[in-house]
């Protein structure tokens, strides 16, 4: 095992891995994303072709040092403050629903905007969710086997965020919170016995409500059943992605010479990028698409063995999976092997606060690869929770900010 | 430390899910992008390809000496792609002034709603419509001064006739899409008609173009030019005498015509009323071609036929004398009247002083079999094949109607009835030497690289009359202009040969009218060797009314302005270059058209700019 976390990956450390696959499927969004928007951004009210990668760019911009920080300090120091995240999470998620602050697009209310920056809280609220529960999880380990001391807890944390989220209404992005949320449970160490009646019990009923109460996702069910029962209402969407991903063929019409964004595939530079990439790269460029995501997780794993303590570990693992997870349901989404639902594609999707907050998660990430590396010389210390404690830390905070943890 | 790799572990039991579901999304991927890829590419090509149709240059009509009488020149016509246009109220108040277009109506196209739902309920939006067609240069530039979004031209042609009028019937004209709408136009169309061009534009999912090809994939291909038998000198001479008769004798409606009688080359025709194929509109009645499709009872004219045959057939000669009554015939209780009562008159009287009694009893004498078989080697019946569209066949009483009556009544033109034209080809029998021609406009047709790719070669149906029946008869024919009924077109450098023609109007109830009549006269000349036959037909002219009063100073006057035109003094050979090629010095027009080839029709945008 020992010899396993000390070998290098090919990219170097895992952290630079990461870092510089960040770059590579960021930089790629923001050309994906102008050569899907241009002829849309153009033709619309502002007349200018840039305006999305403009806007993709400022978002980056704002990213880039907020991450930084996220990656310098100690992501042992910030865990102090897993509750508070939480808190400040449920608390732009209440924000959101009340219909003066939360904007209204599509009909649900995602956004809290602040002139023309738009937040959506529900991406803030996955990071703060995973921070917590990892945090939750890692402080006692044991605790979480019992069911109304740990499961309880966790699951009424985890729970209360995908109401919320629900209640926007963004059942996608709930259900997915749910799942992923569960999965790190379950990998600190729940117990299936206590999940599984949950799962079985309350799985369908919540299905069987999100499906009675929204409509949308009843035909969203149905489209995907039979798309082409309805080519250009409902199963529009779909059937142009198979389309633009067919037009592309082996080796794709070439960067910006798809045709499909031309209004034909809705989403084109949001969740249905990936489509956009399909026809314009091909398979072979799609499929080198999935192969940076695959080597994602791979540094991603690699971080999570290198993590000095549980909490770096459950971390690490929640964001990989978050990030992953998200890709392929996006992919499935686009490839019409699940039912359509809004899932940004990471990185390569246009949208600031997906791409903010998945370059803060990014940033743990590194973080905990980086304090991995850092301690991997020096054999971790024993204990199950390594060398930090939980012990509440108001004394260090001015030296936390302040100080820079790296050599 | 347990706790750690209990989570390293379960956590790759998660990746290694991960790890399947990427597996299945790249086979996934290889189904959805190598295996339908063929499909796909077509259907997302399908949606947002669209052919743009490059419109041909129609090839130009030509009169026989090259000159233009109808031609297509590039012009553009303004147009809206919808998704395009931002504001249809301000751009419809624009465009409006400036194209003469009322604002209303134009607002509505530029919304893109079909014009058949202006009630305001949201029908199918259309992507493209035309605001004006064939627009002025001086339009099309201020047009351009607007930058108005979504506006936008198109390459298309106008046929132009820079004649106006001049055989407006012959030509008909074309519709807004260059669409022949009958006559010459459609006769030729086949020729005349180019091959359009074709080039791809891409469009959005709302129809805006995204891309336009620059080349055209397939290039437009102009129309070959027809040149005509038609002279638009004679022409020219045809209106004006028909117009002077018409203010004179004001008829319902005139026509004339003039054919080589050797070639069947028809050289002019006019009718009026008459309108100007560049505007395209006009009533019905005017545009009719009633050269080819009107019959009439062609009256009078019809006796030398009848007299010929009885030569022909040997039951007398010009000098055999035939009983007129006095007048007054009595056959089979119905009688017969002359304008003029005559005794004893010859066949060749008979025929110049046109006594319908003699005509009458010219017909007993050759019986209703020879009869029929005059009417049908004279061309009665059929149709001339001049190839106009509409032609009309006129009327013979078939055999198995054929009345006592009848065989009385033909022979001075009633009971039958004759187009213009077919009249007009029986008589060049008699200037050709006995020939029945076949009447024809096209000369050759020239391919846009000037090749002849078909010629028309003057056809000899059949031999009617033998040359002494011929000679006989254009002796009488002379008589009838020096002597006879047809004086009035008596010249004094041309001898002419010719028939007056006076037939009484039928009117609803099959009665014939004594207030209307229809008034003709046919010659050619020079007689010794005709250039050209003449027709002129007046219906209901107004004060005057017999043929040798009221057409025949028109004819005469045509006849000697196109002998004199065509520079033959009398005696000469016959000319023809309109279908050998070969045109000879007489005529200085022609002679230019010689050293010079004909002149090609302007081509300046056969492609599109």
């Amino acid at each position: 095992m020992e010899t396993s976390e000390r070998r290098e990956m090919w990219l170097g450390t895992p952290s630079r891995a990461i870092v510089a696959l960040t770059a590579v499927l960021t930089a790629l969004g923001l050309v994906l994303i102008f050569s899907s928007s241009y002829l849309v951004a153009a033709l619309g009210h502002s007349g200018n072709g840039y305006l999305f990668v403009e806007r993709q760019a400022a978002w980056l911009l704002l990213a880039l040092p907020v991450a930084w920080l996220a990656a310098k300090v100690d992501y042992r120091r910030l865990r102090r403050y897993d509750g508070a995240l939480l808190c400040l999470a449920y608390g732009c998620l209440a924000i959101v629903l009340v219909p003066v602050i939360g904007s209204q697009y599509n009909g649900a209310r995602r956004w809290i905007r602040f002139g023309a920056l738009g937040f959506q809280p529900t991406e803030f609220a996955k990071l703060a969710v995973i921070f917590f529960l990892a945090s939750f999880a890692a402080r006692d380990p044991e605790r979480l086997r019992d069911f109304r001391r740990g499961f309880l807890p966790a699951l009424a944390a985890l729970g209360a965020a995908c109401a919320l989220i629900a209640l926007e209404p963004d059942i996608g992005s709930a259900a997915f919170l749910a799942g992923v949320g569960l999965t790190l449970l379950l990998v600190a160490g729940l117990r299936a016995r206590h999940l599984l009646p949950l799962v079985l019990l309350v799985g369908p009923l919540a299905v069987a409500w999100v499906v009675w109460r929204h409509p949308h996702v009843r035909e969203r069910l149905l489209t995907f059943l039979d798309p082409s029962a309805d080519p250009l209402g409902g199963g529009h969407q779909i059937t142009q992605a198979l389309i633009a991903l067919g037009a592309g063929g082996p080796i794709g019409t070439g960067l910006g010479a798809g045709t499909q964004k031309w209004f034909f595939l809705p989403e084109r530079h949001t969740d249905f990028i990936f489509a956009v990439a399909g026809e314009e790269l091909g398979f072979f460029g799609a499929l080198a698409l999935l192969a940076l995501f695959a080597l994602f997780v791979v540094a991603g794993r690699a971080a999570l063995r290198r993590a000095p303590d549980l909490f770096g570990s459950l971390l690490a693992f929640g964001l990989v999976w978050m990030i992953g997870l998200q890709a392929a349901m996006n992919v499935a989404v686009v490839t019409a092997l699940v039912p359509t639902k809004g899932i940004p594609l990471p990185f390569l999707s246009y949208g600031g606060s997906p791409l903010f907050f998945t370059l803060i998660g990014v940033a743990l990430l590194v973080n905990v690869a980086r304090q991995g590396e850092q301690t991997a010389a020096p054999e971790p210390a024993g204990g199950p929770e390594g060398t930090i404690d939980t012990r509440p830390a108001g004394v260090d905070l001015p030296a936390a900010v302040g100080e820079p943890c790296v050599a | 430390m347990d706790h750690v790799s209990m989570c390293r572990r379960r956590a790759d039991w998660a990746f290694a899910l991960l790890g399947v579901v990427g597996l299945a999304l790249a086979a996934r991927l290889y189904s959805c992008q190598i295996s339908r890829h063929a499909e796909a590419r077509e259907t997302a090509a399908r949606q947002c390809t669209e052919k743009e149709v490059l419109p041909a240059q129609t090839g130009a009509l030509l009169d026989r000496c090259g000159r233009a009488i109808a031609i297509s020149v590039p012009v553009e016509s303004v147009c809206a792609e919808i998704p395009f246009v931002e504001d249809p109220d301000s751009t419809a108040h624009l465009l409006a002034p400036v194209l003469g277009l009322e604002v209303e109506p134009l607002r509505i196209d530029l919304t893109g709603r079909a014009p058949d739902d202006r009630g305001g309920v949201p029908g199918r939006s259309r992507k493209f419509v035309w605001i004006k067609r064939r627009v002025t240069a001086e339009e099309a530039h201020a047009v351009r001064l607007l930058r108005l979004p979504g506006i936008s031209f198109r390459d298309e042609f106008r046929r132009v006739y820079p004649n106006g009028s001049l055989a407006a019937h012959f030509l008909q004209g074309r519709g807004q899409d260059e669409q022949s709408s009958g006559g010459l136009e459609r006769a030729c169309d086949r020729w005349l008609r180019g091959t359009d061009g074709m080039r791809l534009v891409e469009r959005d999912a709302l129809g805006r173009t995204i891309v336009r090809e620059l080349d055209p994939r397939v290039k437009p291909l102009p129309g070959s030019d027809v040149t005509l038998t038609l002279d638009l000198v004679i022409q020219q001479i045809v209106e004006e005498e028909l117009d002077a008769a018409c203010a004179e004798f004001k008829p319902s409606c005139a026509m004339a015509i003039v054919i080589d009688p050797h070639t069947g080359e028809i050289l002019a025709g006019a009718v009026r009323p008459t309108f100007d194929p560049n505007t395209g509109n006009g009533p019905a009645e005017a545009r009719r071609n009633r050269l080819v499709t009107d019959p009439y009872e062609p009256g009078s004219t019809m006796k030398p036929f009848i007299a010929s045959w009885i030569f022909q057939n040997g039951l007398g000669s010009p000098a055999t004398r035939i009983n007129c009554m006095n007048g007054v015939f009595r056959y089979r209780g119905r009688t017969l009247h002359d304008h003029h009562p005559y005794g004893m008159l010859s066949i060749e009287e008979v025929i110049s002083k046109s006594s319908n009694i003699g005509a009458a009893q010219l017909g007993l004498r050759l019986e209703a079999a020879r009869l029929q078989d005059c009417l049908a080697a004279f061309g009665f019946g059929a149709p001339t094949g001049s190839g106009l569209p509409g032609e009309g066949r006129g009327k013979v009483t078939s055999p198995a109607r054929w009345s006592y009556y009848t065989t009385t009544s033909v022979p001075m033109g009633h009971e039958i009835n004759a187009t213009v034209l077919q009249l007009a080809r029986a008589y060049c029998v008699f200037a050709n030497g006995g020939d029945l021609i076949w009447p024809h406009l096209v000369a050759r047709v020239t391919d846009p690289e000037g090749r002849t790719t078909a010629r028309t070669t003057p056809t000899v149906l059949r031999r009617v009359l033998r040359p002494e029946t011929v000679r006989q008869m254009v002796a009488i024919m002379s008589k009838v202009v020096s002597e006879g009924t047809g004086t009035k077109a008596r010249l004094t450098d041309l001898a002419l040969a010719g028939k007056t023609g006076t037939a009484q109007k039928i009117d609803a109830n099959g009665q014939y009218r004594h207030d209307a009549h229809v008034s003709s006269f046919i010659a050619f000349a020079p007689v010794e060797d005709p250039r050209a036959l003449a027709l002129v037909l007046l219906d209901s002219p107004q004060g005057e009314y017999y043929g040798g009063t009221v057409a025949a100073p028109a004819c005469s006057r045509i006849l000697d302005r196109t002998v004199n035109y065509l520079a033959i003094p009398p005696g000469m050979n016959r000319m023809s270059e309109a279908t050998h090629g070969a045109p000879r010095d007489a005529h200085p027009v022609r002679a230019e058209v010689t050293r010079s080839g004909p002149p090609r029709s302007p081509r300046a945008g056969s492609g599109p700019r």
